[in-house]
């Protein structure tokens, strides 16, 4: 965090025509919950740029300015719970070649330490279709906000207890120099505070499972994260198998900020319904 | 007489060697260079009727212009029509059965069907992103597709994500010494970011399992000669800036 003279009003100097000389400021912020720490034991400093006046107040020329700060640092982050809660679930088609869409929904328990990083692996019984794959949006584009539309592939929501409002917005495939795939990205708006929140995704493979790898997630508390991949014509996943033919099991694993790791292995949900009843016709 | 075929046979020999030199024609076109292979075993064949031949086919496309890549969006391979495909010796696998699946799905359902192997390279081109090779193993199946006889050509690769094509090589017949025709369509297979730039295709031989006369194959020889330089195989290549084709030939013997 970073408080500078910039960032807050001028700071008057004379009062109804009595100078006045400031020693000492004090701002307390005890409104509960207002609040909350890191759950990272790294070093931190609370750090303000203060800009003295001169003997002419009217003007900056004579100006000081001193940078102060104040370090923080939390302890014992080991203790911090992290168990983090990841459901996923495939809609629409499940037979061979289908696209189905994809949900993910996770659920950090309150109170445990922020996630900081995750990778998530699909089951082998999912392909990337790349033939679906229209376009991307490119970095000048991300930054302009203006992703062309056919570089939609989905949607996400974050929840925190910090915001009155959920950040919410499409996810793009992303250009991603230096990477051979494009990046998935969740491009989060809002929370009540018009913040822009990116969460990048890295893709790539590994025991022939499509990986998406998020790394660098800010240290704040979320409750809930959902990200939404459409499916059929625009889908980005195709069922190289029938995925009613038997469970399918993703692998997470999860970093917390309190450098805890835990590895989840979640069955991916399918509605087989229609493929039993199809099955028995 | 005896002495008058034996100069003659001495000559097609040496052609043949002369021949054999020159492994891959290339043909550059447009921004365009395509390097086209091939090859047909065993060389000693009957002159009347057809033994079991294994035939390996290969093409490279590279673009003189990295920057613009040619989009190959339809391959034509014409075969000599001494050489024949009998597709109703095998199983028969349908797109349906492979695609999209692992190597090793696409052979617990096709694997009776298999009538050769080969490689598959491609670019994939995405805005501001370095180009990423696709690509792997490719495994030919004998099939069908939209009611014809095919060649079911089927990639599997996990790098850098799990993916899969199969390149439907519809076989035809028609009039002439290349008469033997395996065409494939393949903007739908590799999509608008998809760029060939390899393909070999090696089949019938021993890597047919239970059909080795799927593809056999005589020596045109005329009577009295050794042996044959014959146009062997004529590839096409269509891409959306023009046409490239390219003839191999090569050359038999006949074997008494």
């Amino acid at each position: 965090m970073s408080i500078d003279s910039s960032g807050s009003d001028p700071i008057p100097h004379i009062i109804d025509g009595i100078p006045i000389h400031l020693r000492d400021v004090r701002v307390y912020i005890s409104r509960p919950d207002l609040t909350v720490n890191p759950t990272s034991c790294e070093p931190f400093k609370v750090e303000s740029r203060l800009t003295g006046s001169g003997a002419n107040f009217g003007t900056s020329a004579d100006d000081t300015t001193a940078v102060v700060s104040s370090p923080y640092q939390a302890f014992n982050c080991g203790s911090v719970p992290f168990k983090p809660r990841l459901k996923l679930r495939l809609r629409g088609g499940t037979g061979r070649g289908a696209f189905p869409a994809l949900r993910a929904e996770l659920r950090p328990r309150a109170g445990d330490a922020n996630i900081a990083a995750a990778k998530v692996t699909l089951p082998p019984s999912e392909f990337l279709e790349q033939r679906h794959i229209k376009t991307i949006c490119t970095l000048p584009q991300f930054a302009a906000e203006t992703c062309p539309s056919e570089s939609v592939y989905g949607s996400a929501q974050a929840l925190s207890p910090l915001l009155a409002q959920p950040l919410q917005g499409p996810v793009y495939l992303r250009a991603s120099p230096g990477r051979q795939l494009p990046d998935l990205v969740a491009d989060l708006h809002g929370g009540g505070l018009g913040l822009r929140i990116e969460v990048v995704g890295h893709i790539d493979s590994i025991h022939g499972g499509l990986r998406g790898t998020f790394e660098g997630i800010p240290d704040a508390a979320v409750s809930r994260f959902v990200l939404n991949l459409e499916g059929g014509k625009r889908g980005l996943l195709v069922n190289s198998q029938d995925t009613c033919a038997g469970k399918q099991h993703a692998d997470a694993r999860f970093v917390g900020h309190n450098n805890v790791g835990i590895r989840l292995r979640p069955t991916i949900e399918v509605n087989c319904t229609k493929s039993k009843k199809r099955r028995r016709g | 007489m005896r002495v008058g075929r034996m100069v003659w046979a001495a000559v097609a020999l040496a052609a043949l060697s002369l021949a054999s030199l020159a492994q891959a024609e290339v043909v550059q076109k447009g921004g365009i260079r395509a390097a086209f292979e091939g090859s047909l075993t065993p060389k000693a064949l009957p002159r009347d009727g057809r033994a079991p031949v294994r035939v390996s086919v290969g093409a490279r496309i590279t673009p003189l212009r990295p920057a613009e890549p040619p989009q190959l969006k339809r391959i034509s391979i014409a075969i000599n029509s001494a050489g024949r495909f009998s597709p109703g010796a095998l199983p028969v696998c349908t797109v349906r059965d492979i695609q999209p699946s692992t190597t090793e799905n696409a052979l617990e359902a096709c694997g009776s069907s298999l009538v050769g192997s080969g490689s598959f390279s491609a670019k994939i081109l995405l805005p501001q992103q370095a180009a990423f090779p696709a690509g792997g193993k490719l495994y030919a199946f004998n099939g069908v597709y939209e009611g014809r006889p095919a060649i079911l050509a089927h990639v599997y690769g996990t790098k850098p994500v799990p993916t899969s094509f199969t390149l439907p090589f519809v076989i035809s017949e028609r009039k002439g010494e290349l008469g033997t025709v395996l065409t494939a369509s393949l903007a739908e297979v590799t999509g608008k970011a998809g760029y060939i730039t390899g393909l070999s295709l090696n089949l019938g031989g021993s890597t047919v399992p239970g059909g080795r006369n799927y593809l056999t194959a005589g020596c045109p020889a005329p009577k009295g000669f050794g042996g044959a330089v014959f146009p062997f195989a004529k590839a096409s290549f269509e891409f959306g800036s023009g046409k490239l084709t390219s003839t191999l030939t090569r050359n038999c013997k006949v074997r008494e």
